[in-house]
């Protein structure tokens, strides 16, 4: 399970997640990444929003978002993996 | 102040320090408070964020945590990610890296801990570990500030 300090984390997510996506996105937060495929899904979401919603004031919680995911992906043993998907 | 053309001679320079803790700030912002005015009193409070701290009920007092604090990236990786995320939510403005030593004087009631999630020890937080009025953590918050040292980035390059 990925442990997010603040429910706006969660919610920008699946504000900006499509419909397709989204049961995809709930089983990644519920049980974790568990294969690369799912932290590159992460990173592509997570770079998407910071684009999408710039300068509109998020980025406190973004901050927060960006460190609950690295620090998720890097517990999992895919830190390189996640690091290497910043843009 | 150092002048750097790319992150990677931040990266190169920051391997040369003692244990360092660090926070990109987009030009213009203050290294430890939040003092953007659009921000609601509900979200941010004397510059500081709600959720970053334990307020009191009553939400004059700090309450000590040790997962509560002002984030800081404790490793070139992570401070990597929030540099280029900052970078990319305000297009056409520099972002800096605000940077203080471990053996630092943080002063009293304050202190560096590492994020009770983080088993690889790459993010910080700076926790309140007394009680203490709202006003003080800004005082406190504003002195750590005043002993930061900057790294300019002003070409945002990678």
């Amino acid at each position: 399970m990925i442990i997010f300090t603040t429910d706006k984390e969660v919610d920008i997510l699946r504000k900006h997640s499509s419909i397709e996506d989204s049961q995809k996105l709930t089983t990644i937060i519920n049980q974790g990444v568990t294969r690369a495929d799912e932290v590159i899904f992460l990173a592509e979401l997570y770079w998407r929003i910071v684009d999408d919603t710039a300068e509109q004031g998020l980025e406190a919680t973004l901050e927060k978002l960006y460190t609950s995911l690295h620090i998720h992906c890097n517990n999992e043993g895919y830190g390189d993996i996640w690091d290497n998907a910043i843009p | 102040m150092e002048q750097f053309k790319t992150m990677s001679d931040i990266r190169e320079y920051l391997k040369t320090l003692e244990k360092w803790f660090a926070r990109p700030i987009v030009d213009g912002e203050h290294p430890t408070l939040y003092e953007n005015p659009s921000s609601s009193r509900r979200e941010v409070f004397n510059g500081i964020q709600r959720d970053d701290y334990v307020f009191s009920t009553c939400g004059n007092w700090i309450l000590p945590s040790a997962e509560h604090g002002l984030s800081f990236s404790g490793h070139w990786q992570h401070l990597k990610g929030i540099h280029r995320m900052k970078s990319r939510n305000n297009p056409g403005k520099s972002v800096s890296v605000f940077w203080v030593l471990e053996k630092a004087d943080i002063p009293d009631g304050l202190d560096f801990i590492v994020d009770p999630r983080d088993r690889k020890k790459q993010h910080y937080l700076l926790c309140a570990i007394k009680r203490m009025r709202v006003e003080e953590l800004r005082r406190k918050l504003e002195w750590v500030a005043d002993r930061m040292s900057i790294i300019k980035d002003a070409q945002v390059a990678l």
